[in-house]
């Protein structure tokens, strides 16, 4: 009697009540047995791994095996580029934990850019991409490089023409997304699904905190120094992703510089006073393989990288207070030193430079 | 009769399936906001001046408050379990919360996390986890504020960092603690509307009354000063007042 006070009742509709099939009918109250399933791709889980928050992946772009395969296609097929004589790959090596080893990577017609090609290390945690933060997903950041100027200075009609009169494109594109028509969407779609499985979780330092094996007295002390407020390193380099997902101003420019035509990162896309000479966090995993550092390349080794915190850097308005006494810095002794950078190197994973399937 | 009672009893149920509670047509914002001693909060020139004597701005206050409640006579209300302030991001300002029953109530929270919660396991997945991490060697979980700036020039910075301690060989030290308004009575009946509430923080008073605290120095693993810190935040750090139309 409860049940029927509120609802009347319904007349049977013959149909398809699946959701997932393609001819699903709202009206169908009974199933016929009439469901059509179109083709669907596997289905790709990403496993967490120990200490990360769960990835977020976007609904529309879900990971499938057959994307990421098609992702890693297209990130290392110089058809991406004008002349077809540049990939992704070519300016993000996996030696390099797909960073570039020169200070400034040099696009298809020679031109130097000004930035150092940033490593691409489980960036399915990242939260915003480049230096400046000018990308907020996977997608949007693969869209720049093809048409960038002094990249793959390509247009994006050009590369859909090149992959759809490609037959094998044609097909992998069909078993990933079921798409007969190969557009720029769906390139940026497959090269994110690649660039999500990049996930790098076996150096010895995972195997230590695995309690797989044991870190010695040097890397010990770096450890402890790292994650002391005599190192300082972990505040922007915390969590066992070992970065923020932030922007900090950390000494490297002084104001003159800056006034001369520096680099002024996070303000160059915000427009914000309050973020010139800010740059994202990059991560410390596999920083080893990721020299030089920092925005634009200046340090050549971790040795330098560590003697610019140690003597506190440079004062501008924006400097971050996490650098506490600019021009003083953290006065290591040089054993110190030598553990903090012993402990960077822990942080080395190479299955994950060394793994042919990526 | 029994029949009757029967119909009854049905009517009723069905009346409050269908229809609507009357008594639930109040949501209650709650804004956070900072000064300093009266001054609004300066990031630039050094223009607040604490109890030490020393001259400082802020630059940097972000911080977690846990267990936000509603106490009610009979009931309580959570309204968040965790709420992340960083005064430079317009998006974590205030919370709002669902409609709210006819009562009387006040306001609580604890600052910062409590022991029982302020693990990496539990708050992982929380998006201001990367940004307030406390780490590992210091007994992990999060950080409960980080207040920043420079101090007595433009170029020396202090860093405010309060969290949980553990020293070798000791328990885990928690300083987080409750902040209660007892004595400022939320009313709630049919013809109150929706209200509006500001949680006013004084910055000077983190570094004053009973202890004063200077900016100097690396605190995060400094019992003491932690210590004196949440003395100072339980005393007058914080108050409340309510937001007219």
């Amino acid at each position: 009697m409860l049940l029927f006070s509120c609802k009347k009742d319904l007349p049977i509709i013959t149909g398809c009540t699946d959701t997932n099939a393609s001819n699903w009918s709202y009206e169908a109250n009974y199933d016929d047995g009439s469901c059509v399933y179109e083709y669907q791709p596997t289905p790709y889980q990403i496993t967490t791994p120990y200490g990360f928050p769960d990835m977020i992946i976007p609904s529309e772009n879900q990971l499938t095996v057959e994307g990421i395969a098609l992702g890693k296609k297209l990130f290392n097929d110089p058809i991406l580029s004008a002349d077809n004589s540049l990939s992704c790959s070519g300016c993000h090596m996996k030696n390099n934990s797909f960073a570039d080893n020169k200070k400034f990577s040099i696009g298809i017609d020679n031109v130097e850019g000004s930035r150092n090609a940033s490593a691409i290390i489980n960036p399915g945690w990242n939260t915003s991409f480049n230096w400046d933060g000018s990308s907020s997903t996977l997608e949007e950041q693969a869209f720049e490089p093809v048409t960038n100027p002094i990249e793959m200075h390509d247009t994006w009609i050009n590369v859909e023409n090149k992959l759809n009169n490609d037959s094998s494109y044609l097909l992998l594109f069909k078993n990933a997304f079921n798409t007969d028509y190969i557009d720029s969407i769906h390139v940026v779609k497959a090269i994110a699904q690649f660039e999500r499985t990049l996930i790098s979780v076996n150096s010895r330092y995972d195997k230590w905190i695995r309690q797989e094996l044991q870190l010695n007295s040097s890397e010990l002390n770096g450890f402890a120094i790292f994650n002391s407020e005599k190192g300082d390193c972990f505040h922007c380099h915390g969590t066992e992703m070992f970065m923020d997902n932030i922007f900090h101003n950390n000494g490297l420019d002084s104001i003159q510089t800056l006034y001369l035509g520096a680099d002024l990162g996070l303000a160059n896309v915000t427009n914000d006073p309050e973020d010139i000479a800010k740059f994202k966090t990059p991560t410390l995993r596999n920083i080893e393989f990721t020299a030089p550092y920092m925005h634009d390349g200046r340090f050549s080794t971790l040795e330098e990288v560590i003697e610019h915190y140690d003597s506190g850097g440079n004062y501008s308005p924006t400097v971050d207070p996490l650098m506490k006494k600019i021009g003083v810095g953290l006065q290591l002794t040089n054993t110190e030193k030598q553990d903090l950078i012993n402990f960077l190197k822990a942080l080395s994973d190479y299955d994950f430079i060394n793994n042919n399937n990526r | 009769m029994k029949k009757n009672i029967i119909y009854l009893l049905l009517a009723t149920i069905i009346i409050s399936s269908c229809g609507e509670n009357d008594d639930l047509d109040t949501t209650i914002l709650i804004n956070f906001s900072h000064e300093v001693d009266n001054q609004t909060v300066s990031s630039n020139s050094l223009d607040h001046t604490n109890e030490a004597g020393e001259n400082y701005n802020v630059k940097t206050l972000k911080y977690i408050l846990s267990d936000i409640k509603l106490l009610g006579n009979e009931t309580e209300i959570l309204l968040k379990d965790f709420h992340y302030v960083d005064i430079n991001d317009p998006s974590t300002m205030s919370i709002e919360s669902d409609m709210i029953e006819n009562g009387s109530y006040t306001l609580s929270f604890i600052f910062g996390i409590d022991a029982d919660s302020n693990f990496d396991s539990l708050l992982v997945n929380y998006p201001f986890y990367q940004t307030m991490v406390w780490p590992p060697t210091m007994g992990g979980g999060c950080h409960y504020m980080k207040l920043e700036g420079a101090y007595n020039n433009d170029s020396t910075f202090y860093n405010t960092h309060t969290g949980p301690t553990t020293m070798i060989g000791m328990s885990r030290m928690d300083y987080s603690f409750p902040v209660s308004f007892n004595m400022f009575n939320i009313n709630i009946d049919n013809s109150t509307g929706n209200l509006e509430y500001s949680i006013e923080m004084n910055i000077n008073n983190w570094y004053s009354n009973p202890n004063t605290v200077n900016l100097d120095g690396a605190i995060m693993m400094n019992m003491s000063k932690q210590m004196q810190l949440r003395q100072n935040g339980m005393t007058d750090v914080f108050s409340i007042q309510g937001i007219l139309d």
